[in-house]
């Protein structure tokens, strides 16, 4: 796992925290990190799509107010559960990254 | 802004199927609209706060592969086969077509020297089954250079069973045997793309070098039955004058160089370095890459008819040839790669607006030098402006990143064997049949169809080409160069002197392969992804910026 394919975890994490739809979840992502994790924004939507098809977000359409049909993605049970899996492996894999940092370096593999 | 917007839109979106990309399309101009006016507050203007919003978007490739990745989008090779589907019923429709044509005709028809109704459509199928039978070995990246030399084989066996008695046709005799005759024929153009297949494909070959060699064998053969110059492909009286062959030829030119940038652009290879600014001796090279793109046509050319009447059209394709040369030159003597792209494309623009005007004023003049009713100049422009406005349609959808699937879909070539060499049987056994009916068409009314033919088969195959076949970087020029090479080895179907493209491949040939002899390899390419990913975006933006 690596940032690029953290962005379902994250995705899944702000529609945890309720329904939105895809700028906002953008936006969410970029201000929470401090704009550390400015990704491609055209990349958000093949993955929120894809989420879709796997059954772990639904989507509803509403219309804007400026008569634009929007999409407003829900996380569903099926999502939560990939979100605590997510969030283990995340874990898993951010504490080995932080133990390889921290053994001294120099050392022969 | 908003085309800026679109033209991402169409190249992220190019390969979802319709229902979600109507879906994602809404999203993302939703999600524009919100960036652009969150820009907005922050005290940007209209224009930078789209720019922005744009930028943040990302390249649109990128979308595009993450679609397919998460299995959004279906990959180019499965559009590639539905393609290839699609268009083989499509040559066997249109042959068809012209068959029929054929066969409905009046055998007793006295000669007929002007372009009725009849005639033109015949010629129109003509052009449609040998364009497309051209571009399907080019969707594996093959080119056939053997095309024109199968046409005249096709021309040739249909009136072979009257070489006993030249003034009588065995076939008009016999006029039922005709669709026999046909399909023997295809059949015999079927057995020499089989040869091109399996020495391609099989023994792994070249398939320029294959297609030029078995080619000109096939030729060499053809041209010495002594009955060969009966066949009603040639009209001296009628092309008088080389001079609009050459204007032809000139353009076409233009036109494969213009395609093979766009296609270059649209299924870019990763793009060198912008590096330092180039010095004098780099900018002599690129002097000297163009000035060899037109050198040797012009020598072959010259070579084969060396006229008076020729000379002047000469001059004119070389000063045409100085022109691209100077041109190519300039555009790549810019210091960094982003005002390299801005004056290639606003070279190839030129070349665009040029090629079409005198394309659009070329026909009808063509037209009026070969008939004289009224009717048929009209008939003649009415086309001439339709076909015009087809492929400056074509060529702004390409233009805009709006280019259609079949345009786009050699970005990723099928590499099964059987297709490829079908494909080359195909194209083969097409151009043999095409040629039987020119063959059997001729036997009762003239040729003036067949003159004009070559005003329309030259740029519309050189378009084709030039837009599909996919090399690209410093190999352009080249892959324009063999383009032209097509063209030429279709031209037995209105050249007055059958030896001329044969003198013009083999030469070309020779070119081509001291090409890479003369000139310095291409500087090495970006290896790093993350540099190449950062290149890109630069890029990209960019070229947004231009759109």
């Amino acid at each position: 796992m690596n940032f690029k394919g953290s962005l379902p975890l994250l995705i899944l994490h702000v529609l945890a925290e309720g329904p939105s739809h895809g700028y906002a979840l953008a936006a969410a992502i970029r201000r929470r990190s401090d704009d550390v994790l400015a990704f491609r924004e055209g990349t958000l939507y093949p993955t929120l799509h894809g989420l879709e098809d796997r059954g772990l977000v639904t989507a509803a359409e509403v219309s804007a107010p400026d008569g634009r049909l929007r999409r407003r993605y829900h996380i569903t049970e099926a999502g939560r559960v990939e979100l605590a899996r997510e969030r283990a492996a995340w874990a898993r894999y951010s504490r080995a990254v932080t133990v390889v940092l921290e053994s001294p370096a120099g050392e022969p593999a | 802004m908003n085309d800026r917007l679109h033209a991402w839109l169409d190249i992220a979106l190019c390969d979802v199927e319709p229902a979600r990309r109507s879906r994602l399309r809404a999203e993302l101009l939703d999600h524009f609209t919100h960036a652009q006016a969150d820009y907005q507050a922050r005290g940007l203007d209209r224009e930078a706060a789209g720019a922005a919003a744009l930028a943040d978007l990302g390249d649109p490739q990128l979308t595009a592969a993450a679609l397919r990745q998460a299995g959004l989008a279906q990959p180019p090779q499965r559009q590639a086969a539905a393609v290839t589907h699609w268009g083989v019923p499509a040559v066997f429709a249109l042959l068809a077509l012209l068959a029929v044509h054929t066969l409905r005709l009046p055998l007793a028809q006295p000669p007929d020297a002007e372009v009725s109704v009849g005639t033109g459509l015949a010629l129109l199928l003509q052009v449609a089954s040998l364009t497309i039978a051209v571009s399907l070995p080019l969707l594996f990246d093959d080119l056939d250079l053997s095309v024109g030399v199968v046409v005249l084989l096709g021309a040739y066996l249909v009136r072979a069973p009257d070489l006993t008695a030249p003034s009588s046709f065995w076939l008009a005799q016999q006029p039922t045997s005709l669709p026999l005759v046909l399909l023997l024929t295809a059949l015999a153009g079927a057995a020499f793309g089989l040869l091109n297949g399996v020495l391609i494909v099989a023994l792994r070959l070249p398939p320029v070098l294959v297609t030029i060699g078995t080619g000109v064998a096939l030729a060499a053969v053809l041209l010495r039955q002594p009955d060969i110059h009966l066949l009603p492909l040639g009209t001296p009286e009628r092309i008088t004058s080389l001079a609009p062959t050459l204007l032809v030829g000139a353009m076409t030119i233009g036109l494969l160089g213009l395609g093979s940038g766009v296609a270059a652009r649209r299924w870019r290879a990763p793009a060198p370095d912008a590096g330092p600014a180039p010095t004098m001796r780099e900018r002599l090279l690129e002097l000297r890459r163009g000035a060899l793109l037109v050198l040797p046509l012009v020598l072959a050319l010259g070579l084969v008819r060396w006229t008076w009447a020729a000379a002047w059209s000469l001059a004119l394709l070389a000063a045409v040839g100085a022109v691209c040369a100077a041109g190519a030159a300039w555009a790549y003597g810019a210091a960094d790669t982003s005002t390299r792209r801005t004056r290639v494309h606003r070279l190839q623009r030129w070349m665009l607006g040029l090629g079409l005007g005198v394309w659009l004023v070329l026909l009808p003049i063509g037209g009026a030098y070969l008939v004289n009713t009224l009717l048929s100049v009209l008939l003649l422009l009415v086309l001439s402006v339709l076909i015009a406005l087809a492929l400056a349609v074509l060529l702004r959808g390409v233009w805009a990143g709006r280019g259609r699937m079949w345009l786009r879909l050699t970005r990723a070539p099928l590499r099964a064997p059987a297709a490829r060499i079908a494909a080359l049987v195909l194209c083969s056994s097409v151009a043999a049949a095409v040629g039987g009916c020119v063959g059997a068409q001729g036997i009762r009314d003239g040729t003036a169809v067949h003159a004009t033919a070559f005003y329309v088969v030259v740029p519309l195959a050189g378009l084709i080409i030039g837009g599909q076949h996919r090399l690209s970087g410093w190999r352009r020029p080249v892959g324009a160069l063999l383009g032209a090479l097509v063209v030429a080895g279709l031209t037995p179907l209105g050249s007055d002197n059958l030896d001329s493209p044969m003198a013009a491949l083999l030469l070309a040939a020779v070119f081509a392969c001291a090409w890479r002899l003369v000139l310095p390899p291409p500087r090495p390419l970006a290896v790093a992804d993350a540099r190449a990913a950062a290149h890109d975006e630069a890029e990209w933006k960019h070229l947004l910026h231009l759109a």
